[in-house]
């Protein structure tokens, strides 16, 4: 069997059970490999076709993905030479820099309530896994 | 405005006696269209429609905002073609097929031809009728993908290729799509091929054209809810009902299902994408509408 002609190159999963929109799940992922500084300035990203192969999701959906990146500045598209990562001011690295972490939290929080988990109890969780961490480092 | 690459306008075709349509569609460039639906639903009398094998009856059909009746060679050249079957090709070679096309085509990539057959693990000198069933429809793809067309039609491509390589020549045909002016029409029964590459699926079912459903919206409005107790009656969105252990609802407009199961007090214990297969399956079920539009 040949290799996969098209391999995929970037960590990106989405999912169709999280109810967040596929072009969302995309923008984020891409976005927070960008700002965690993964992604250089400069650096050739798949073509809308590409990526769409890869994740299963189709060229309308990764299109919408690439065009609400470009419309904050993370990436920028040239006619003839394909997308790539935009050079980023620091401002808007930091505001997004949060945001991951925050997101992560709020599921968690989510996942505790399900169970009926109160405030204090989810707090003691927090505080003895950032010991346990902080221990480990 | 994009000229689209196909254009069908109330169209009428009839096959021994089979009608399809009237279908209203238009396939843009960019974009890589299914078509599923039951055997005997209208598939290759739609290709046979697309490849000037049969004229429509009634209503038009436009290729590169031309006809047939006009410019039948220009269109044919700009059309790359996986036939149903392969007819007339037994005593000839990879080799001699790729010779044989570089004459009709005028963008014939030579070099990328000689790729695909390595890619294919096609032997360029056996002869046609020595290749096995599977081999023979990867040639037909690789002829198919070389020619420079910008459209490239496929009745059941994949048939009796095995899944493996199934996948990779999806990705050759996505690699086809590269060129952003391009556009793929393939016709399948597999629906992983169809979640793989598929930007629309074109459902047709009796003849008639059910619709042309964006894929990824499709995935994202429909949705599978487990809930603690049956909805009302009437709720907005849902499809289908299943009484058990616990209520399985499918819902067509998740969003709305869920506000009105939130007024309801009703809680959603899980949510599921539905399969391809099984909102394909209702969509079958709901009466055909005539024709249908992309974007």
């Amino acid at each position: 069997m040949t290799p996969r002609s098209a391999p995929e190159t970037l960590p990106i999963q989405v999912s169709m059970d999280d109810p967040e929109p596929l072009y969302a799940q995309i923008e984020r992922q891409l976005r927070a490999l960008i700002v965690g500084g993964y992604l250089a300035a400069g650096t050739q990203l798949p073509s809308v076709r590409a990526l769409a192969t890869d994740l299963s999701c189709s060229v309308i959906t990764t299109r919408r993905a690439y065009q609400e990146l470009e419309g904050a500045g993370f990436i920028r598209t040239r006619q003839g030479m394909g997308t790539v990562v935009a050079n980023l001011d620091t401002k808007a690295v930091e505001a997004h820099r949060r945001e991951p972490v925050e997101r992560a939290f709020a599921a968690t929080i989510r996942d505790a309530r399900e169970t009926g988990m109160d405030d204090g109890e989810l707090r003691e969780i927090f505080e003895a896994a950032l010991a346990t961490e902080n221990g480990r480092s | 405005m994009t000229q689209p690459i196909i254009q069908m306008t109330d169209m009428v075709a009839r096959r021994d006696g089979f009608r399809f349509g009237p279908v209203t569609l238009e396939v843009e460039p960019g974009y890589v269209v299914a078509i599923v639906g039951p055997n005997g639903s209208g598939k290759s009398t739609l290709f046979h429609t697309l490849t000037d094998l049969v004229r429509p009856e009634s209503g038009e059909l436009r290729l590169f905002g031309a006809t047939y009746d006009v410019d039948e060679l220009a269109i044919r050249r700009r059309i790359g073609f996986v036939p149903e079957r392969s007819v007339g090709m037994d005593r000839m070679t990879g080799r001699s097929l790729g010779e044989f096309a570089a004459h009709w085509y005028p963008g014939w990539e030579a070099a990328h031809y000689r790729d695909l057959l390595k890619a294919m693990e096609i032997d360029p000198d056996a002869r046609f009728e020595t290749l096995s069933k599977g081999l023979q429809r990867r040639l037909a793809s690789a002829i198919a993908l070389a020619t420079g067309a910008e459209l490239l039609l496929a009745d059941e491509p994949m048939d009796a290729v095995d899944p493996f390589f199934s996948e990779h020549i999806l990705d050759l045909y996505s690699e086809f799509m590269a060129e952003g002016d391009r556009a793929i029409v393939f016709s399948t029964h597999a629906l992983d091929d169809v979640r793989r590459i598929a930007d629309y699926v074109l459902l047709v079912n009796n003849g008639a054209v059910v619709g042309m459903f964006e894929k990824d919206a499709l995935l994202e409005q429909w949705q599978v809810l487990w809930l603690d107790a049956a909805p009302i009656p009437g709720t907005p969105g849902v499809v289908r009902i299943g009484h058990g252990a616990m209520t399985r609802v499918l819902t067509r407009d998740v969003e709305a299902t869920r506000s009105s199961l939130a007024v309801q007090g009703r809680s959603v214990v899980r949510a599921a994408t539905p399969e391809l297969n099984e909102i394909l399956g209702e969509l079958l079920q709901t009466p055909a509408r005539e024709g249908a539009a992309v974007n």
